[in-house]
């Protein structure tokens, strides 16, 4: 629970201030690059687990990061997929086979060296793991083998097309370890016991406490994305954590750390307003976290009546209240960072009366004394969100939502849990819930708006088919132009339909004092610290 | 309960009973206490204090014109004034009158849970003096039990389980304020079973139940509910302390735990925000420690 | 006395081995597992599980078994002091236990000798000093120490003295600076509970027979005080003082979270978060036992303190 909602955290603070990069990563440029000295870091989370295959969380994925290579990279502004341990590849026509070619001068840090037959076990590892490496082995879904083609080639077969594979293995629940490493003990892979070919190997990890860093001398390979293709300029780095953002932002202008992620929304203009501290922000792919009506609820089946609620949702006020204004409006079902982002804020806005209008048309015509509306049969519109309370902030979401609403006659009632039950998402509880997902590809829309995982898809057990059909469409189109065609569709026929409901686009945050040079983000706003320098 | 109740109880509890405060008759005991109030401007400010938290538990809507859950984000994290006296939170919302109906949540939850620590330890302790032998044995190993097992950790376990809600934390700080009663009311029936009145009735051939109705209880309430008193306060922080750690009261009815935590962002930029729900908090306990003590000291007016 | 201690340690177990049984209980009937927790993707505040992905992890840790045999394993493994693996992190909780164990052993002993220092200060302050409204103003203070939430305390104390005057570093551990501030939130309400029940004893104690013909006989007030009246009022903060260190353990749940800092206190916060259901066990064994061994302590050393008292076998 704890893991989950700090990840959440994590992204779910930012803002428009300092050197934010539009596009997706930021960027933050002084000087000359400088070698040497240990750069500390405050974590709002330290991950429990350093094996980012096994953890879907940002900070596991943010560790794996520094410790292990992808073999593609993508592009924070425009979402292209770039080579990085593979130097090219081709995919069939039927999108079930993907031939990737390799760099030859790779190597893990014990030594071994990176090919083709690593490529193999690595994936053939991931079916292994299963279930434990949660996001990995559905990126892999309907996988057949991986065929060493030479001792630089492999391919990738698939019983079925597979789209979004190639830009899974730009994702760090795809990386690559040295083959020797993959037969390791699960828990023992979480507590760090793998060799990679990352910038950084792992001197110390206490879970959920602090992570200590040390840069390979001979790091050779670094992602295109990297202006520094050698050694990391940083000897080591000390990440610690540091939960309450307060404290955290205290450190920094104390001097304690040099660099702090999760700046609080409460005080983010405070630290970019600091003489010496910088704040850099960029915006998560991802969809726009959205109220999603569930298809369980009885007063939810009308399409009119959810898209009510979306009209009488004023996402400016809650931006601005609740997120200080440091996340942005959601004009879309994804983030503005999210490279198949359609522009969708003529339907995603603010207008209680067309409201009311479409309520009235649902037939929930009648205003009661309360205040609520009714419909023929007397049956008041009272809406339920059940939730975990351990994001103060979600709940100051809900809590200004529930009063919105009530201005256009829907009660909204909140039902804080300390654990959620143990179910499928048809089985949800209540009428709605909130839901997040990152992923830089369309990819997210199939896994979110499809009905095809029990654990993922908001659809599931009550599938639109015609969503469905143009969502698979996604997973056997690779021509750019054609994919995002589909997912435009999508996009419209989600919001159509009243299936998402989105509310704002998370930004994330860093702050840094001024002696940190070099800082840059990837698509996913993890930060790239073989980059990062520190002035002496 | 956290720390500072179990301890500021037991200390009490060491030194507070078996005074025979039991024999000092009703009337003296709440003429003496007139004068005691009268006398200490101090005990004065928390009676007439603790008057006022009782109007706000009843009639909250008299004493706070606006609405504790109406948000304004327009007019967020406006600084103390006319309009709103301890001005307002990031939402907007007045947080005078989230306060007044703060400071009710808090105070009927932390009555329930000392109630309900102090129905149930009457009942062990009562059953564990009189009955002795192996049942007082056993007894006692369970009450050890609770008081071994970190309070807060059962609480946070017993919300878990139970949901939230102020009756739901109520219960959990409770269930973790049973031990202190049933100890100190074991005690007092000990005491009591081997004064010659008791005897007198036992062999005057009263039955078991009458004689605890009748001689054992009578005698040992006094030492309880002084002890319950000064529970009340402890329960209020161990409340807040659960509702700070996010197992609080269901949302979104204020409470002061939930109120500072949710403003610890903004202590830097609007100080108000936390300021108040914490000073709300020191007051209520201050208020009913400091009656607890003047009742301990007088006796138990009725 | 050896037969005392016997006894004593014999009950100990007891009630150490029932805690462990109920909290077993306890943590059986909290809805939702550990597998939940760990099987949730980024979905947020939301959550929920593939049922064949949960099962086959529930497989993994052992969590399918009937209940009776998970507890005679566990029993029969706490007997050994083997806590298992845990759930969220599949470190040894041994191992996590020993790593917390220090950061909070440092504060709580920081925050205890906060206590004994200040609150003995404060008593006989309160009880010596020459004017009447100094007193009350000293144990005033000591009253209002004791109300003030600590959660409230630590947030006041970080911002004024650490974020505003930049007296004290804001985190870490480790070195001595830091250790103020939560230290002293920590040990606030009992430098107040202490001091007054310290005070109490001590005007009783003055106005005994003994300590008065003490002061005939020449000894100077504030001798009297110490040689006598210190020395009888100690019984009673003693048994304060032995389970002020049980609460303490508790008290630092909420100063770490504050504070930020490693510990026990951020542990437990965890591993009830994240249903680490081995790692709560062994903090219940801890906590039990560090409360068994400390009021053991304590009532050896009364007979040393008071020769009036004598230790006997219940």
């Amino acid at each position: 629970m704890l893991a989950v909602s700090f990840a959440v955290l994590l992204t779910a603070c930012g803002g428009g201030s300092g050197g934010g990069g539009g596009g997706g990563a930021a960027t933050a440029d002084a000087g000359e690059p400088v070698d040497g000295g240990t750069l500390r870091y405050a974590f709002n989370a330290a991950p429990d687990c350093v094996d980012s295959r096994q953890r879907p969380q940002l900070n596991s994925r943010m560790i794996g990061r520094q410790l292990a290579d992808t073999l593609t990279e993508q592009d924070p502004e425009t979402g292209e997929i770039l080579p990085w341990l593979a130097t090219s590849w081709e995919v069939s026509d039927d999108v079930t086979r993907f031939t990737f070619h390799l760099r030859d001068d790779v190597t893990f840090s014990d030594g071994a060296a990176f090919d083709a037959e690593a490529v193999q076990a690595n994936f053939d590892a991931i079916i292994e793991l299963g279930v434990q490496a949660p996001q990995g082995f559905s990126f892999l879904a309907g996988y057949q083998e991986t065929v060493v083609e030479d001792a630089y080639t492999a391919t990738v077969v698939f019983e079925e097309a597979n789209a979004q594979f190639l830009q899974a293995t730009a994702t760090q629940s795809l990386v690559q370890y040295s083959p020797a490493s993959l037969g390791n003990d699960p828990a023992d892979l979480c507590l760090g016991d793998f060799a990679a070919s990352g910038p950084f190997t792992l001197d110390e990890f206490t879970p959920e406490t602090s992570v200590r860093l040390v840069r390979r001398d001979d790091y050779a390979w670094a992602s295109p994305l990297a202006e520094n293709q050698g050694a990391a300029h940083v000897e080591a780095v000390q990440l610690d954590a540091i939960p309450e953002g307060s404290v955290r932002q205290g450190a920094l202008t104390s001097g304690q750390v040099d660099l702090i992620e999760a700046v609080q929304p409460a005080t983010q203009a405070q630290l970019a307003d600091t003489p010496g501290f910088t704040v850099a922000t960029s915006a998560l792919p991802a969809i726009a976290i959205p109220y999603i009506p569930l298809p369980s609820s009885p007063r939810l089946r009308d399409a009119e009546t959810r898209r009510a609620l979306s009209l009488a949702l004023d996402r400016d006020a809650i931006v601005g209240a609740v997120y200080n204004g440091v996340h942005a409006t959601a004009t879309g079902v994804l983030t503005t960072a999210n490279p198949g982002y359609l522009d969708q804020s003529d339907e995603v806005r603010y207008d209680p009366e067309a409201a009311a209008g479409l309520l009235d048309r649902a037939g929930w015509d009648t205003v009661g004394d309360d205040g609520i509306r009714r419909n023929a049969d007397g049956e008041r519109l009272s809406l339920t969100i059940t939730y975990e309370s351990t994001d103060p902030l979600a709940e100051q979401q809900h809590q200004l939502v529930q009063q919105q609403w009530a201005e256009v006659g829907i009660e909204l009632g909140l039902d804080p849990v300390a654990t959620f039950p143990d179910v499928t998402i048809d089985e949800y509880p209540g009428d709605l819930t909130t839901w997040s997902q990152t992923r830089g590809d369309v990819d997210v829309l199939r896994l979110v708006y499809s009905s095809f995982d029990p654990a993922y898809s908001m659809r599931y057990g009550n599938p639109d088919e015609e969503l469905n059909e143009l969502l698979n469409a996604l997973q056997t189109t690779v021509d750019p132009e054609e994919r995002g065609a589909i997912a435009d569709q999508a996009q419209r026929l989600i919001i159509e339909r009243g299936y998402a409901i989105p509310v704002y686009d998370r930004v994330s945050a860093y702050g840094f004092d001024d002696g940190v040079g070099g800082f840059r983000t990837d698509l996913e706003a993890k930060p790239l610290l073989n980059e990062v320098w520190l002035a002496p | 309960m956290v720390t500072e109740t179990e301890v500021a109880g037991e200390a009490t509890s060491t030194s507070g009973t078996g005074t025979g405060t039991g024999t000092v008759s009703k009337t003296g005991a709440a003429r003496g206490w007139a004068r005691r109030v009268g006398r200490r401007p101090g005990l004065l400010l928390a009676v007439l204090y603790l008057v006022l938290v009782l109007g706000w538990t009843v009639a909250p809507g008299l004493f706070a014109g606006q609405d504790p859950l109406f948000t304004d984000p327009a007019s967020g994290l406006v600084p103390p004034g006319a309009e709103h006296w301890f001005g307002t939170d990031n939402l907007g919302r007045d947080i005078y009158a989230r306060v007044v109906h703060g400071t009710r949540v808090s105070l009927v939850a932390g009555l329930l849970a000392v109630g309900l620590a102090l129905a149930v330890g009457v009942l062990l302790g009562t059953l564990a003096g009189y009955l002795g032998g192996w049942l007082d044995q056993l007894l006692m190993r369970v009450v050890e039990v609770l008081v071994v097992i970190p309070g807060l950790l059962l609480s946070l376990a017993v919300v878990s389980i139970l949901g939230f809600g102020t009756t739901n934390v109520a219960i959990a700080v409770g269930i973790a304020g049973i031990p202190n009663f049933a100890r100190v009311v074991r005690a007092e029936v000990l005491r009591i079973r081997g004064s010659a009145y008791v005897r007198a009735a036992v062999a005057g051939g009263s039955r078991t139940p009458a004689i605890l109705r009748r001689h054992v209880l009578p005698n040992a309430s006094p030492p309880v509910l002084v002890l319950a008193a000064l529970d009340v306060g402890g329960a209020v922080l161990s409340i807040s302390a659960l509702s700070f750690l996010g197992y609080g009261a269901a949302p979104p009815a204020p409470e002061l735990g939930a109120m500072v935590s949710a403003g610890r962002d903004y202590l830097t930029t609007a100080w108000w925000v936390t300021t108040f729900p914490g000073l709300a908090i020191a007051l209520v306990v201050l208020a009913t420690s400091r009656v607890a003590r003047a009742l301990e000291r007088t006796g138990v007016p009725s | 006395m050896i037969r005392y201690v016997l006894v004593r340690l014999g009950n100990g177990l007891f009630v150490l081995w029932a805690a462990l049984t109920v909290s077993f209980l306890v943590l059986h009937l909290v809805p939702g597992d550990p597998v939940s927790v760990m099987l949730r993707g980024n979905g947020g505040e939301a959550s929920s599980v593939d049922p064949a992905a949960a099962d086959a992890l529930r497989a993994e840790l052992g969590l399918d078994r009937p209940v009776h045999e998970q507890y005679l394993d566990f029993v029969w493994r706490a007997a050994r002091l083997d806590f298992g693996t845990s759930f969220t992190t599949g470190d040894e909780v041994r191992a996590v236990l020993g790593r917390s164990l220090g950061p909070t052993l440092e504060l709580a002993a920081a925050a205890l000798l906060l206590t004994l220092v200040l609150g003995v200060a404060a008593a006989v302050a309160g009880t010596l000093l020459p004017k009447a409204p100094l007193r009350s103003a000293v144990l005033s203070a000591t009253v209002v120490g004791n109300a003030v939430p600590s959660f409230w305390t630590g947030i006041v104390l970080l911002q004024v003295f650490s974020f505003g005057l930049g007296w004290f570093p804001a985190y870490g551990a480790g070195d001595l600076g830091q250790l103020v501030l939560p230290a002293f939130a920590l040990a606030l309400p009992g430098i107040g509970t202490l001091a007054q029940v310290l005070s109490r004893s001590l005007r009783t104690a003055l106005a005994d027979p003994y300590v008065r013909t003490a002061r005939a006989k020449g000894a100077s007030r504030l001798r009297a005080t110490t040689a006598h009246a210190l020395r009888n009022a100690a019984i009673p903060a003693m048994t304060l003082f032995g389970l002020m260190v049980g609460g303490i353990v508790a008290g630092a749940v909420i100063t770490e979270t504050v504070f930020s800092r490693p510990g026990l206190g951020t542990l437990t916060a965890n591993a009830i978060g994240g249903h680490d259901f081995p790692v709560i066990r062994a903090l219940v064994f801890l906590a039990g036992a560090l409360y068994v061994l400390v009021n053991l302590a304590v009532d050896l050393v009364y007979p040393k303190v008071d020769p009036r008292i004598v230790l006997r076998a219940a």
